[in-house]
């Protein structure tokens, strides 16, 4: 038996309860008004039974760690128990379904540990008849942790807006406590967060007081005699609040609906309404915090912020003529870099808040990150495979390495310190790179890549409609005017390039296969790929090629090479796939290599200087380290996750990168085929929710 | 989100490119982030005439370059910065 369907209708004399495989057809008709329903799965399949009459006992339980739980459960509990046993995407699981309350009883007396709450329906004749809850002790919270700054010298709509702030932030705060008491100290750093704003609004608003630490002084100085940049500032202020506000509505809809009583905590969406999708928020969840404490134990940026600054520089070929790869590799090893990273400062985990979005999909902002609301139901396939959020966690972790190339100092901002940017750019293309460091260096390429973004995209579009093999194009000046454009009109692009090269070693190791699988196979549901469809082969072919060595020609070669064969597999198992199936095309056209050479030496530039400065070893191991199930090959390319699908050993998942990379390795080679996808979906976030960390 | 130092070089980098114009509402379905049609891709920093899209008429820029599609080797032609910073390795 696979997944079932677990409905309750609401009418005005009781009500109804029914399992089932379908809905059946006279309850969609009568009273869809008032049906909720959540999907159930077995956690036995080959002995799951559904009840016999309309009499039966219902036992939700909601555990810290369910995955666990019913893995113990499993090893002790006989067929009969344990077809009673089903697990969902809420909090709720397990679920006991029984025609004696004893085994419901029985399992909260036996698998009393980790236990949070208990809500117990009983069913007779198809009605429910009394349900009961019990909850265990919420775990203590001190409110002024959570109390916000006072705001009394604010408007109305914003007063408003950070008193809608505190009410929320106490609403989740108390859910927390009782069922995900980790979640506390999430809450607490979105109060930091929010009094961080609030303090500077203040600040913007009265243009008096002590200034924030938020801002330095060259910002204050600018605040103070600029009315424009300051009215700025408090609306980014302003937006910051509307996003904390925004998000946890939805964070409270979702990770805590289908809570006890479950028929007061509906959730938002319409196929998990009765209970919700709890324990799915709770895999997202693992998987970006434990992304998250790895960042910042293994921090890139403290080492930029402290030992790039000391670092001697290095050649930047700012001009791109013979630039040689190799000469960056030998410098790395040479400064032994890794050694840098791996002694580095941690820095503070400040986590973000998560949600699935049907609207947003895969994103991330500066408090954010939303994973597609289509993982709930496909996490099991390479197109909607929650691993795929490693995207938008390195686009968080670039965004904080960028900010600190550009960074001034304490004093300054990079708006006072661009002039003396352009100056040491000036100084390196002169050849002289007397006082400066490694940091330098790396801003002096990213500077040398935007110079040259715009003619690559030129001279790429001269490619594919001539025949001459050698063109001609102009790049802009090198005054601070033209390059802070150029690094505008650059860093959409530029954020890519570094954030698809981080993401190809850090979580897939290198291995073109699994990266390339998951690329495009998720990207077939992208409309924007076959429009760009040329970028989007970029994106891919220029991570790929820094595992290559030689000069421009050999390594694109290779890489289209490799990449063609990996799309190819594509196209084979999925030939439904016709976005992999147009980008094999292009490939294999008569001229593709000489078309993608414009974007390619530019963006391999880039993609080279990103393999060899900003991608730490240590950390690429650290994603995968510490799991005893985590099995690596002699050669350390290779790895596995020892978990089958669908059951329960009764241990937790300690690396949910490795497990969830594991889970796409298996679909792409067809493993799930004859699987029912919804409940290996489920099983994927429950086993997913368990590498849960604290903050 | 950002301990308190790093927040602050975010925003001043974000600030100085974008002049803090806030993120458009989505126009379309994006999966990925930053991807096309992403907003962060239509924001122009205030005053500044270039973009992605638009950078540079070839009649203000001082330097050519010259690509060899066959070998993908790039020289620079009239520009004396090149050489010389070549020649000084």
């Amino acid at each position: 038996m696979t997944a079932v369907l677990l409905s309750v209708a609401i009418e005005a004399d009781g009500s109804y309860v029914r399992v089932e495989r379908e809905q059946s057809e006279s309850w969609a008709q009568t009273a869809s008004h008032s049906v909720r329903s959540s999907p159930i799965f077995p956690v036995t399949p080959s002995v799951a039974r559904l009840p016999e009459t309309e009499n039966f006992w219902i036992g939700f339980f909601y555990y810290q760690q369910a995955f666990l739980t019913i893995g113990e459960a499993v090893a002790e509990l006989d067929d009969q128990r344990q077809s009673e046993l089903w697990y969902s995407h809420g909090l709720a699981t397990p679920i006991i379904i029984a025609s004696d309350i004893s085994v419901i009883e029985g399992f909260e007396r036996d698998y009393q540990s980790r236990l949070r709450a208990i809500e117990i329906w009983e069913v007779r004749a198809g009605v429910l008849v009394r349900s009961s809850t019990r909850l265990s002790p919420a775990m203590k919270i001190d409110p002024k942790a959570l109390s916000l700054v006072a705001c009394a010298s604010f408007d109305a709509d914003t007063r408003s807006l950070v008193s809608q702030l505190q009410q929320s932030l106490m609403t989740a705060a108390a859910a927390a406590a009782q069922f995900a008491p980790r979640d506390i100290g999430v809450f607490a750093e979105v109060v930091h967060a929010a009094n961080e704003t609030i303090s500077e609004l203040a600040f913007l608003i009265q243009q008096s007081g002590t200034p924030p630490l938020s801002v330095s002084r060259d910002v204050v100085q600018a605040i103070l005699t600029d009315s424009v940049q300051r009215q700025q500032r408090i609306h980014q202020r302003i937006g910051d609040l509307v996003q904390l506000n925004s998000t946890l509505s939805y964070v409270i809809s979702q990770s805590y609906s289908g809570r006890p009583p479950i028929l007061l905590h509906p959730s938002p969406f319409i196929s998990y309404q009765l209970l919700g999708v709890g324990t799915a928020a709770r895999a997202l969840s693992a998987l970006c915090r434990f992304v998250e404490s790895r960042f910042a134990e293994h921090s890139i940026c403290s080492t930029i912020d402290t030992k790039y600054r000391l670092l001697p520089p290095v050649e930047e070929f700012v001009n791109l003529q013979n630039f040689d790869p190799g000469k960056w590799r030998d410098f790395a090893r040479k400064e032994k870099l890794d050694f840098h990273f791996d002694s580095a400062a941690p820095e503070v985990v400040k986590p973000r808040l998560l949600y699935f979005s049907s609207r947003l999909g895969f994103r991330e902002s500066e408090f954010t990150l939303t994973a597609a609301a289509q993982v709930l139901e496909l996490s099991c396939t390479a197109r909607w495979n929650l691993i795929t959020m490693s995207h938008e966690l390195i686009h968080a972790h670039v965004r904080a390495i960028l900010a600190a190339i550009f960074a001034g100092t304490a004093e300054t901002c990079t708006s006072s310190e661009f002039a003396r940017f352009c100056d040491i750019f000036a100084q390196a293309r002169d050849g002289d790179h007397a006082g400066l460091h490694l940091i330098d260096s790396l801003r002096n390429a990213i500077f040398s890549y935007a110079k040259h973004r715009q003619p690559a995209r030129r001279l790429a579009k001269a490619a594919s409609a001539t025949t001459k093999s050698r063109l001609r194009d102009s790049v802009p000046k090198s005054d601070a005017a033209s390059l802070r454009d150029c690094l505008t009109g650059s860093f959409r692009i530029l954020n890519e390039i570094i954030v698809h090269t981080l993401d190809y070693y850090y979580f897939y190791n290198g291995s073109t296969s699994t990266y390339v699988t998951l690329l495009w196979q998720s990207w077939a549901t992208v409309p924007a790929v076959l429009e760009h469809l040329d970028e989007y082969l970029l994106r891919t072919l220029i991570p790929v090629s820094t595992k290559f060595h030689g000069n421009t020609n050999e390594r694109l070669t290779q890489s289209i090479a490799e990449t063609k064969g990996a799309i190819e597999a594509i196209v084979t198992s999925t030939p439904t796939n016709g976005v992999a199936a147009a980008a094999l095309a292009r490939l294999s056209e008569p001229r593709a290599r000489e078309e993608f050479v414009p974007e390619f030496l530019f963006g391999s530039y880039l993609a080279e200087l990103t393999r060899h400065f900003l991608l730490s070893a240590v950390m690429q191991a650290a994603l995968r380290e510490g799991d005893d199930n985590v099995d690596v090959d002699s050669d350390g390319d290779e790895w596995t996750y020892s978990l089958d699908s669908l059951t329960f050993p009764g241990f937790t998942v300690t690396s949910p990168v490795a497990f969830l990379i594991d889970r796409l390795v298996r679909a792409s080679r067809g493993e799930n085929t004859g699987v029912d996808e919804e409940a290996l979906s489920a099983w994927t976030l429950l086993a997913c929710a368990s590498a849960e960390v604290s903050i | 989100m950002y301990p308190l130092s790093r927040l602050r070089q975010i925003r001043e980098l974000d600030f100085f490119l974008f002049r803090g114009i806030p993120e458009a509402p989505d126009q379309t379905f994006e999966r990925d982030s930053n991807s096309f049609g992403d907003s962060r891709s239509t924001r122009r920093p205030l005053g500044a005439v270039s973009t992605e899209h638009d950078v540079q008429s070839e009649s203000d820029a001082v330097e050519q370059i010259e690509l060899d599609l066959d070998t993908g080797t790039l020289s620079y032609v009239n520009q004396e910065h090149s050489t010389q910073a070549d020649t000084k390795k």
